[in-house]
């Protein structure tokens, strides 16, 4: 854009329609036109994309000259537009009436019947038949084959959208226009179909098809939906804003909302397509409460209720308080986890509360916390596009983060440079200017042979560091002795990539570090995230746009559920329990006095309940027996316990040690807010009622409080529902950084990033500005990070490495998108041993052997798929499948400061099964 | 455009190299790309497939996809449609009778018949290219020869031919065609006529301003048809910003002289390719370039042998590469084939095709001089224009200024077509007329042929009447009457010519060549081509007054809604053939039909 030297862009005076408009020099006509309230139709333009200048509907007349298009024809200085006239219509008439001549006339067949573009223009221009006599049209077959996207090319248009839409927003480059002229048409891959083309089904190309060229099955099947909600998506923690089509009560469809903050008008195949879990004939419909006989039988709410509450008061009553524990879930809302942790500290009397980032971003918030004073990311996720170089450990957000993975490469295709640490060839591994492929679990000495470098080399920000930094000396001789060559040593990694690394990130002008759970899963996780942040420090990597650190958060409200305080150390905000100013204000706000003593974490509560001294335990919504590791060690702590309460949509394995289980809801049947990974708190709304028989999770906590007596100020009044701004205004009030934060602000503004700290403080993108931090001292600590070897090495007995993490068409345990349409997708059937094609012929495997994996605590068999996305002498294997639960091969090692497991690093053996016959893989989800 | 294939592309096929040349590589190894081929090389470089699909089927070599044992192109430009006996489309018959296979087949023997327009042959045809040979195929033995060959294995015995080349009159001025009766094709001759003496003066003693600063004084405009300021394109991309700081800018010689009926840039590069490097060179020098592109198509292959001899000879010579002459002056040329795509004459398309994407057009702003190649200022330059360059600046531009005709500066060169008694390629200086060029300097018609209409500038000229022919070649006073002055190849129909026939075909050039991007011309090119041929077609009621409004509203929104010239102005030879010879549309009305005009029964 142009500015002025103030810095602003140079107004252009136009006027559209004889109204004066102005607008930023550069702006498009049709920009113009629109903010003076005209508009003009459009076949081939989306605000989600470059101006194409295709279709040439959208012409304008200007004064004095011939028409031009508006999408792509830049504004000049006191030009007079016409959007409508004569002429215009004229030509929009002769247009359409081309397209229409190769189009099927079937439109009240047709399931885009009245929100179709190309409808739409030939009404508004008037166009019955057209006049060309026998046209020579194209036919091509309509093509049901693919679960998502069904295609109608016959009724293409050859607008583009969806090339464009796989190009510049979703960035897989699937489709192409191929040939030239009339008969251009478009393909996938090698003109071999979706599937074949390796296509991600993110669903955008179908989102932005004018027509119904390129459909999806829930308008086929349904019709027309009656009702739209804007809410926000339950996967992963990018947070996308989805808007939900609802008839009837049913969920029609998914579609990306293109006014969402985080997504941008994008999803990935999950958000968008794997839905119809909410409605899966297997949901938990009724409270089923254990029989003698190790069954379940159903039960009414009521008598499941008064059930449950006695039984948590007795135990609570008999063995004190320490005796319970709960587990919250970063799953459910903020409203819902907030009242948990307030059920189990004012309720039961304990803060032996905890959620799921115990095992996932614990290191993160920990260390980010303890070095910069608050323990979520630093920068938005757009900040990508004003970073010079992303540093990416640990992390395979194409798969896991789909959406901000796109981001991520197309700020890489922009110029953004990348490099990648991570053991795996991963799609950003391929693009990165470096990949470190270090091995699992020396995560440490990389980050300290390239603090090594930086020092050595000069390249510090030492006016940075005289201003906002603690700590540079001891870090300066802790990094003395870790040279690339004795980092390459443990790595593995060419100490000259790590020398480049170094140089690269020292050099750059806004760097900043990414993280996924190779970080914080692979051994000693929070040094691993304290070398990050010290190098930020140190080069002044910090508090600026597309300068900082973060993690990308793995689950929808992983972040929210920490920052409400589902912690066992910690109120909401993050307030320590044991700091007197916080305890104050919870004393006066709840009326009690808060437990005392920091409580339990996930991994002691299982060691506890071993240990006989925890009795009794509430679960909500967290599958603990598939997604802790070591799953023996687990399920022996459940079956260990005297009543364990768990709250879910379907009987997991977690569930069937229940003494209770309690039919909860899923993200479309509740109200509340989530917290993504770049600290957005987004609205969650109802798009349909509970399915009968269940109750949304803070209806339950709630209706169980009052049952044990205490009022937890969460509705109006005894009997109502739950009121979820209600609970927010408790938590705005209890949480300094979240003081401006209101259902009505969020509403009206879309989201608020914390910290927001009041009513008139507009959020925070970017913590830390200037350099300022969020510690009370206002520092940036840097902290030295001693090397220490993972808790599991590989030995003779178990030589190879195993390294777990996600791929695009499964979530974690795959309880929600298993039971989707998403399993139709080849891609997305089994679980695989992925393995490098040179260990697997020294071990004589071969592609689609059935092999043995073996670790120190238990085995599991799986199909062997020879890939060079693995690197020799490491393995992988995701952990989304309940017939291969892989972790029952994962460790007990824990991050020294945290206690988050080490996932990543996990020694096994492989044996090939001799081939049996094999029956043929059934790709139905796990029955109940 | 797809910027992100660009980066995808640099980033894996290393800076500057595309999906484009690797394609043609594996197409001049084995004459087709297949499917294998494709699929290997995307994943070798780990590249989209479709990506790389798609870039290879945009154009008619790389389109193939399977070898074939003889490849023959008839070639059906206007010219060689309008040639003796019947011209192309006979030929094409005829050898599809005699080779047993339709166009755009191939046949049981290996044998694929196509089309491609055009050979450059205009002065000679009905000609053909076989497996790669242009032969001309006019009178004689050739065409027996031909299917003797393609059947039997026979010698072919035929050379490619040479135009026919008419110096200018002495006393009259020769400014491109000064050299062509030297030896001037190897370097050592080159130099001894005292080509590179501008450039070495230039760099030695001229900053880049000045040497921009002779090309405004001559007022050249651009020689490839929009006739634009050349002095200001380059001044343009000289001082247009270069956001990222790399200084990276383009200059690139348009040589896709695709236009039916021309041949002067071909014979431009063919007899003096070292006036047109040193042209190039100048150019890039003026705009500080470092990388200069010539793209020259396929089917001119001579001119591409001899244009690679001379780029490696003047590089051996230190004239080309780093440190030039000896000054800190450094410039790559590269030499691009163009792969038979008439769409990739536009300079947008063309710089697509640069780029390895599929060379669709590109809406203008920007413009290619301050965001073209990979988003770089680039100079696109028509190869005629460029070999003017040596000379401005050795005479100075108020020299070259002193010549030509009202706001049309200078000579230019014009290529006829066999319908005049001397066919062939001629300088002349611009505000001559057509009558002068066609009767005087051209002998006027062949013998036994009677004038009926001329069209100048290609297919998307307008058909000008023997009314028109005192008008003088001129961008503006052509324009006025309905014509262009385009590139400037002149295409004289006779008496036994059709123009509703050559109509038809235009606009059926104009559904081939399109790039299928816009709305208009790639639906548009295809109706019409249909209108043309029920209007064509007594069974199928030939022209009616709902056709011919038809007609014109197509024409309207293809000449109004297009993105670019082939769209646009496919239209106006059918508008100029309506408005001057209204007679030729009349004759396709049956006589029984309603709505006729009373002249035309009486």
């Amino acid at each position: 854009m142009i500015t002025t030297a103030q810095g602003l862009p140079v107004p252009v005076n136009v006027t559209v329609n004889g109204a004066r408009v102005s607008v930023p020099r550069g702006s498009t006509v049709l920009t113009a036109l629109r903010a003076a309230g005209g508009n003009v139709p459009t076949l081939c333009y989306s605000d989600r994309m470059k101006p194409y200048g295709a279709c040439r509907t959208c012409l304008v007349e200007v004064e004095g000259r011939r028409p031009v298009a508006s999408c792509h024809t830049p504004v000049a200085e006191g030009a007079a537009y016409r959007t409508h006239s004569p002429l215009l219509t004229r030509l929009r008439r002769n247009i359409t009436e081309l397209i229409v001549s190769d189009h099927p006339l079937e439109c009240l067949d047709c399931t885009a019947n009245g929100r179709c573009e190309l409808q739409d223009l030939a009404q508004e221009v008037g166009l019955r038949t057209p006049r060309y006599e026998n046209p020579r049209v194209h036919t091509p077959p309509r093509d049901d084959s693919h679960p998502f996207i069904k295609l109608e090319m016959d009724k293409c248009i050859g607008c583009a959208l969806c090339v464009r839409a796989c190009d510049e927003v979703q960035g897989s480059f699937i489709l192409a226009m191929e040939g030239r002229g009339y008969d251009t048409r478009v393909i996938a891959g090698n003109d071999t179909g979706f599937e074949e083309a390796r296509c991600v089904s993110c669903g955008q190309c179908v989102f932005e098809c004018p027509v119904a060229a390129l459909e999806e099955p829930g308008t086929r099947l349904f019709g027309r939906p009656d009702t739209q909600v804007t809410t926000t998506c339950s996967y992963c923690g990018v947070g996308c804003s989805l808007n939900v089509n609802v008839k009837d009560g049913q969920v029609v469809n998914i579609e990306p909302n293109r006014a969402g903050s985080a997504n941008l008008g994008h999803t990935c195949v999950k958000g968008r397509f794997a839905h119809q879990f909410a409605h899966a004939d297997d949901r938990l419909t009724s409270p089923l409460i254990r029989t003698d006989d190790g069954g379940f039988r159903e039960a009414s709410w009521e008598e499941t209720l008064e059930f449950v509450s006695t039984r948590f008061a007795a135990i609570r009553d008999r063995h004190g308080p320490d005796a319970f524990a709960s587990i919250s879930s970063s799953r459910c809302t903020n409203e819902e986890n907030f009242l948990m942790q307030k059920f189990a500290r004012v309720v039961m009397g304990t803060n032996s509360i905890d959620n799921c980032s115990r095992v996932c971003h614990s290191p993160s918030a920990y260390g980010l916390g303890e070095a910069l004073g608050t323990g979520a990311g630093t920068n938005p996720f757009e900040d990508v596009f004003h970073s010079d170089l992303i540093v990416l450990v640990g992390a395979n957000p194409t798969e896991a983060h789909p959406v901000f993975g796109s981001r991520i490469k197309q700020a890489v295709l922009k110029g953004c440079r990348l490099i990648v640490l991570d053991p795996r060839n991963t799609e950003l591994a391929y693009l990165a200017d470096l990949h470190l492929p270090l091995r699992p679990g020396s995560n440490v000495a990389v980050m300290n042979a390239m603090q090594h470098v930086l020092i050595e080399e000069g390249f510090l920000d030492a006016e940075f560091m005289a201003r906002h930094a603690l700590g540079f000396e001891e870090v300066r001789a802790e990094m003395e002795a870790c040279t690339p060559e004795w980092a390459a040593e443990i790595s593995g990694v060419d100490p000259e990539l790590i020398r480049q690394a170094a140089r690269m990130y020292g050099r750059a002008r806004a760097a900043q570090f990414l993280w996924g759970l190779g970080v914080t899963e692979a051994g000693h996780g929070s040094n691993t995230v304290f070398g990050m942040i010290n190098m930020a420090i140190m080069t002044g990597n910090l508090g600026r746009p597309g300068a900082g650190t973060s993690p990308i958060r793995g689950q929808n409200n992983v972040q929210g559920a920490s920052d409400v305080g589902a912690l066992p150390n910690v109120f909401s905000d993050y307030r320590s329990v044991t700091d007197p100013a916080a305890r104050a204000a919870h004393r006066a706000r709840w009326g009690v006095e808060p437990p005392a003593n920091v409580g339990l974490r996930i991994p002691d509560m299982f060691d506890a309940a071993l240990a006989g001294t925890l009795k009794g335990m509430y679960i909500l919504a967290e599958d603990v027996a598939q997604s802790d590791p070591n799953t023996h060690h687990v399920t022996a702590a459940l079956s260990a316990l005297e009543f364990l309460v768990v709250q879910e949509i379907f009987m997991t394995p977690t569930a069937e040690f229940a003494h209770v289980v309690l039919p909860g809801t899923t993200f479309l049947e509740k109200s509340g807010t989530f917290v993504n990974s770049d600290r957005r708190i987004q609205r969650v709304r109802r798009a349909i009622a509970p399915i009968a028989g269940t109750r949304t999770d803070g209806d339950i906590v709630n209706d169980l409080a009052r049952r044990m007596g205490v009022d937890l100020a969460a509705d109006d009044g005894p009997g109502t529902p739950m009121n979820p701004g209600k609970v927010m205004d408790e938590i705005a009030a209890l949480s300094p950084k979240w003081g401006g934060v209101s259902y009505e602000r969020l509403d009206q503004e879309g989201f608020l990033q914390w910290p927001c700290w009041d009513a008139a403080h507009p959020g925070t993108p970017v913590v830390h500005l200037g350099g300022e931090t969020l510690r009370p001292d206002g520092k940036a600590r840097l902290t030295p990070t001693p090397w220490q070897e993972p808790g599991e090495l590989p030995d003779e007995e178990y030589p190879v490495m195993l390294t777990t993490g996600r791929q695009l068409f499964h979530y974690n345990v795959g309880t929600m998108t298993r039971r989707t349409d998403i399993v139709q997708l080849d891609q997305a059937k089994e679980e695989t041993l992925r393995i490098h094609p040179r260990d697997a012929r020294r071990q004589g495997i071969r592609h689609g052997d059935r092999v043995n994996v073996v670790s120190r605590r238990g085995s599991v068999e799986v199909r062997a798929e020879l890939t060079k996305a693995t690197n020799p002498g490491t393995v992988f294997m995701t952990f989304h499948f309940p017939e291969s639960r892989t972790n029952i091969l994962t460790g007990e090692a824990v991050d020294e400061f945290t206690g988050c497991p080490e996932y990543k690093v996990c020694a096994v053996r492989l044996e090939k099964v001799e081939p049996a016959p094999a029956p043929a893989h059934d790709p139905a989800p796990a029955p109940a | 455009m797809s910027d992100n294939l660009i980066a995808l592309q640099n980033r894996f096929l290393g800076l500057g190299t595309t999906v484009y040349d690797k394609l043609a590589v594996i197409h001049e190894a084995k004459g087709c790309v297949e499917d294998a081929d494709i699929q290997a090389l995307a994943s070798q470089f780990n590249l989209p497939l479709a990506h790389v699909r798609a870039t290879a089927k945009f154009y008619e070599e790389t389109g193939h996809s399977a070898p074939a044992r003889h490849v023959v192109k008839v070639c059906n430009g206007e010219a060689c449609r309008a040639a003796p006996d019947g011209g192309c489309d006979a030929l094409a018959r005829r050898l599809s009778a005699a080779l047993n296979v339709g166009v755009s087949e191939t046949s049981a023997e290996g044998t694929r018949l196509e089309h491609v327009a055009c050979l450059g042959y205009c002065g000679l045809g009905p000609n053909v290219m076989v497996n790669g040979l242009p032969v001309s195929v006019a009178g004689s033995d050739a065409e027996a020869r031909l299917v003797a060959h393609l059947r039997d294995g026979a010698d072919l015995g035929l050379e490619e031919p040479r135009n026919a080349v008419h110096l200018p009159a002495a006393g009259e001025p020769c400014i491109l065609l000064r050299h062509f009766g030297g030896d001037v094709v190897a370097l050592e001759g080159a130099r001894r006529a005292g080509i590179y003496r501008s450039l070495e003066r230039a760099l030695k003693e001229m900053t880049p301003d000045e040497v921009i600063g002779e090309v405004e004084r001559s007022g050249l405009r651009g020689r490839g048809g929009a006739g634009f300021p050349s002095g200001l394109k380059l001044r343009t991309v000289a001082e247009a910003p270069i956001p990222d700081g790399s200084g990276q800018r383009y200059v690139v010689d348009n040589c896709d002289e695709g236009d039916a009926g021309s041949y002067i840039d071909k014979e431009l590069v063919e007899r003096d390719p070292h006036t047109q490097l040193e042209g190039l060179l100048l150019a890039a020098y003026a705009c500080g370039a470092r990388d200069a592109y010539i793209y020259l198509r396929f089917e001119y292959p001579r001119a591409h042998r001899i244009l690679a001899r001379a780029i490696e000879e003047a590089r051996e010579a230190g004239l080309i590469g780093e440190g030039i002459l000896g000054t800190d002056f450094s410039c790559q040329v590269h030499l691009v084939k163009g792969q038979g795509a008439y769409i990739c004459g536009e300079e947008t398309s063309l710089l697509r095709s640069l780029e390895g994407v599929p060379a669709l057009v590109s809406f203008k702003p920007p413009y290619p001089a301050m965001q073209g190649l990979r988003g770089y200022p680039t100079a696109v330059n028509n190869t005629e224009t460029l070999h003017n360059l040596p000379w401005i600046v050795e005479h100075g531009g108020e020299a070259w200024a002193a010549l030509g005709h009202d706001r049309s500066r200078g000579t230019k060169l014009v290529s006829l077509n066999t319908a005049v008694a001397r066919p062939g390629l001629y300088e002349v200086e611009l505000g001559v007329t057509l009558r002068e060029i066609l009767f005087e300097r051209a002998g006027g018609m062949a013998e036994g042929k009677a004038f009926k209409a001329v069209q100048v500038g290609g297919p998307l000229g307008g058909i000008l009447s023997e009314a028109h022919l005192d008008t003088p070649l001129d961008f503006e006073a052509l324009d006025q009457v309905g014509g262009i002055l385009g590139h400037a190849g002149i295409v004289v129909y006779t008496e036994e010519h059709d123009l509703v026939e050559i109509c038809r075909g235009l606009m059926a050039f104009c559904a081939v060549e399109s790039c299928g991007k816009c709305f208009p011309c790639r639906i548009g090119s295809v109706r019409g081509t249909e209108l043309f041929d029920q209007m064509l077609d007594p069974a199928r009621g030939g022209v009616t007054d709902e056709r011919l409004a038809l007609l014109d509203d197509l024409c309207e929104a293809m000449k109004l809604g297009s993105l670019c010239a082939l769209g646009t102005m496919t239209p106006l030879p059918i508008e100029t053939m309506r408005r001057h010879f209204p007679e030729e549309l009349e004759r396709h009305r049956l006589p029984s039909a309603g709505g006729a005009t009373p002249e035309v029964r009486a």
